[in-house]
């Protein structure tokens, strides 16, 4: 599949009033009430840029004018590039994607079935089954290993991307150490081209932290991507009722205003900066406290979010397909179909963890990857939408075989059932005696057995030599100064 | 220099007989190809008929047969080999005969099928993929139709001087008639001179073994198999 060949934009809940009242509450938000930032430089930005900073309090208020200079000023779209040059993604427009599961700190052990602790070996795993499967953007890792140091999660992790990937990479945000060990990885990958900012082969994510601040660690991060000119999802995580007001339109204009907030000091440090507008942004279970990621208002807030994305012209990111539940039942696909159809269907530009996770994003399942992956099949043939046009309308064809014939044999039917009907792998489809006669499997089992033909047969495009090289001799930098500095 | 243009004739027959196996194993691929100009070019340069139908033709048809059976390749997939085979066929087999009459080989009739879809029901997809599928491989198939009665099966088997029977049913409802079929043919002492293969969206091999059937097949593939056992 070309992974830009994917475009729609079917579902709308917000009209253009709706759109417009979101937009202006969000800047009577912004002016008046303002935002934290924990962040010193980053409250000099601001201020340096016309906002009312308060130095004491750390409030920034942001007048309206610069927020809407700061959108003027966003790349409508851009290119995130590959390893792969055919696997380059162009962020905007109307195309979608869709990007595994991220950084779940648990996994259902392939041969116990048993739920434990993610490994580095399962990041490897997973990225080479990411780098397999056709309808995935990146190969972003899904789980967060918890047999290496934590101070050097991020290094192996972007290692384990990396060598069994050749897809689009994400680096993450936390910290300025985090940033740049990312980013001298996005170097190495360009080999060796300081330049990133004429061809980004890295972007980020930074979450806002709801109501209103602007955290210090996370922002210090955000900041070195964006001297780069590298590419930074702007995203929230508000829990309508908890970190956020109970109604979906207040959401949204708290969300907005966090997110426009981020926009406005990405624009005043480096103007043309490319971001993306984003949300993973649900409702809070009010009998414990969860943000519900299975929720129906879940695809109703992605929805919204690429509505007001497409209001301002910038690449939109939502977040749909995760599940609350623990096991492979019902409720993990229904969870999944629903949020992730419906997110689908509105157009979001980029859609994260989308793929294998279970458990409140907290685990990943080898077998939901492959089989999150086969309703992708579905969900990208609803979004190509039906063909209309006279080859497709088969006039000719519905004349040549008349009342009472059959159309299997017509050659219109070998050239187009492929192009026309989603075939599904694992879905059983067969006669009961027949399902009987295969094994009688639920489709965890033909999952499981998928899962484990890609991992014994599948072989990633490797590194050139020269950028392998250096990649080990970073990461053996990045060991030797954790050394040093734990041994302090 | 003689040798080896032989040599090279030899590998010029060998390598269309290679072509043509190529075509029906990949109908998706190459659907616009023309099958009866190749067939033609068999004849031009002499080439053995009978080596291009079964190390051809067929040979292709039973690997995508296979591919079916395994869930790999699909239905139009398979109708699209068989169609392509029919299409060589009727250029094929008039020289195929001549062949036989010149060398004296057995001039045997293949095994004959009558194939109906059972009174009471109209639907006839699965009937005529098995009815394609059957005449591809060579059997003679008289296909006659839907709705079919029980005494008309019996007439027209006799007529025909059929060795096997294929009854058709979709319909739940209709499902009785081939068991009827199988009791009428008991009562007038012909149970023994045809076999019956019974298929359809809702018979299982309980059922087909219950009312006493020669054969049931899960699909067209099958189907062949079937009678072929059954016609040995």
């Amino acid at each position: 599949m070309d992974l830009n060949s994917l475009k729609g934009q079917y579902i709308e809940f917000l009209s253009r009033k709706d759109i417009d009242d979101i937009h202006y509450a969000t800047l009577d938000i912004l002016k008046n009430i303002g935002v934290k930032v924990f962040h010193r430089t980053a409250m000099k930005n601001f201020a340096d840029a016309g906002a009312d900073v308060n130095f004491e309090t750390q409030i920034v208020k942001i007048p309206s004018r610069l927020v809407e200079d700061a959108i003027e000023k966003t790349p409508h779209e851009f290119i995130w590039h590959a390893r792969n040059p055919e696997k380059d993604l162009k962020m905007g427009g109307n195309i979608i994607h869709f990007s595994p599961a991220a950084l779940c700190p648990f996994i259902y052990d392939l041969e116990t079935g048993r739920r434990r602790n993610a490994t580095y070996s399962d990041c490897v795993n997973l990225s080479r089954i990411a780098d397999s499967l056709e309808r995935i953007s990146d190969a972003f890792c899904m789980v967060y290993p918890q047999d290496v140091p934590e101070s050097l999660a991020h290094i192996y992790i972007l290692k384990a991307i990396a060598e069994n990937s050749d897809k689009c990479i994400r680096g993450r945000i936390n910290g300025i150490q985090i940033a740049k060990d990312s980013i001298r990885v996005a170097e190495i990958l360009a080999k060796g081209d300081k330049n990133l900012a004429d061809k980004p082969n890295m972007i980020a994510l930074i979450d806002a932290v709801s109501p209103l601040q602007m955290d210090d660690n996370q922002v210090g991060g955000m900041i070195e991507y964006v001297k780069r000119g590298l590419p930074v999802i702007i995203a929230c995580e508000i829990t309508s009722g908890g970190t956020g007001p109970a109604t979906i339109a207040g959401t949204l204009v708290l969300q907005n205003a966090e997110i426009l907030s981020h926009i406005v000091l990405a624009q005043a440090i480096r103007p043309g900066t490319p971001l993306i507008y984003g949300t993973s942004s649900s409702v809070m279970d009010m009998r414990n406290a969860n943000l519900r990621y299975g929720a129906v208002e879940l695809g109703m807030i992605n929805v919204a979010t690429a509505q007001l994305a497409r209001y301002y012209k910038i690449p939109s990111r939502g977040a749909a397909g995760f599940t609350d539940s623990k096991v492979l039942d019902m409720q993990a696909g229904y969870e999944f179909v629903i949020t992730l159809l419906i997110a689908a269907l509105g157009g979001v530009n980029l859609l994260l963890q989308t793929v294998g996770g279970l458990d409140l994003g907290m685990s990943v399942s080898y077998e939901k990857v492959v089989i999150d992956h086969e309703i992708l099949g579905s969900i990208v043939r609803a979004i190509q939408g039906i063909r209309v046009d006279p080859e497709a309308l088969a006039v000719d064809v519905i004349k040549s075989i008349g009342p009472g014939g059959h159309f299997l044999s017509h050659p219109h039917t070998l050239e187009n059932f492929k192009k026309e009907h989603f075939i599904p792998v694992l879905a059983d489809t067969d006669k009961y005696s027949i399902w009987e006669k295969k094994g009688g499997k639920e489709i965890k089992e033909r999952a499981k057995e998928q899962v484990q033909k890609i991992l014994q047969a599948y072989e990633p495009k490797p590194l050139d030599k020269s950028v392998q090289e250096e990649l080990d001799l970073f990461v053996g930098e990045v060991e030797r100064r954790d050394i040093l500095r734990r041994g302090d | 220099m003689r040798a080896n243009e032989k040599l090279t004739n030899e590998m010029y027959k060998i390598n269309l007989i290679e072509e043509l196996y190529e075509i029906v194993k990949n109908p998706g691929k190459v659907s616009k190809e023309n099958i009866e100009k190749k067939i033609e070019l068999v004849i031009e340069k002499g080439i053995n008929p009978i080596d291009v139908l079964n190390n051809g033709l067929l040979k292709g048809l039973r690997e995508i047969g296979d591919r079916f059976g395994r869930g790999d390749a699909f239905l139009p997939e398979l109708m699209g080999a068989a169609n392509i085979v029919e299409k060589a066929m009727k250029i094929l087999k008039p020289q195929i005969l001549k062949l036989k009459l010149e060398k004296g080989l057995s001039m045997k009739r293949s095994g004959v099928i009558v194939i109906g879809t059972v009174q009471g029901d109209i639907h006839d997809l699965g009937k005529n993929i098995v009815a394609t599928m059957l005449k591809t491989y060579g059997f003679e198939v008289y296909d006659i139709g839907v709705n079919v009665p029980v005494d008309t099966f019996i007439a027209k088997a006799l007529h025909f001087n059929a060795n096997i029977i294929g009854t058709s049913a979709l319909l739940t409802t209709t499902l009785y008639e081939q068991k009827k079929l199988i009791e009428t043919l008991r009562e007038k002492g012909l149970k023994g001179r045809f076999k019956v293969v019974v298929g359809g969206a809702p018979i299982t091999e309980e059922w087909s073994k219950k009312i006493g059937a020669d054969g049931y097949a899960e699909n067209a593939v099958e189907a062949v198999k079937v009678v072929s056992e059954l016609i040995e």
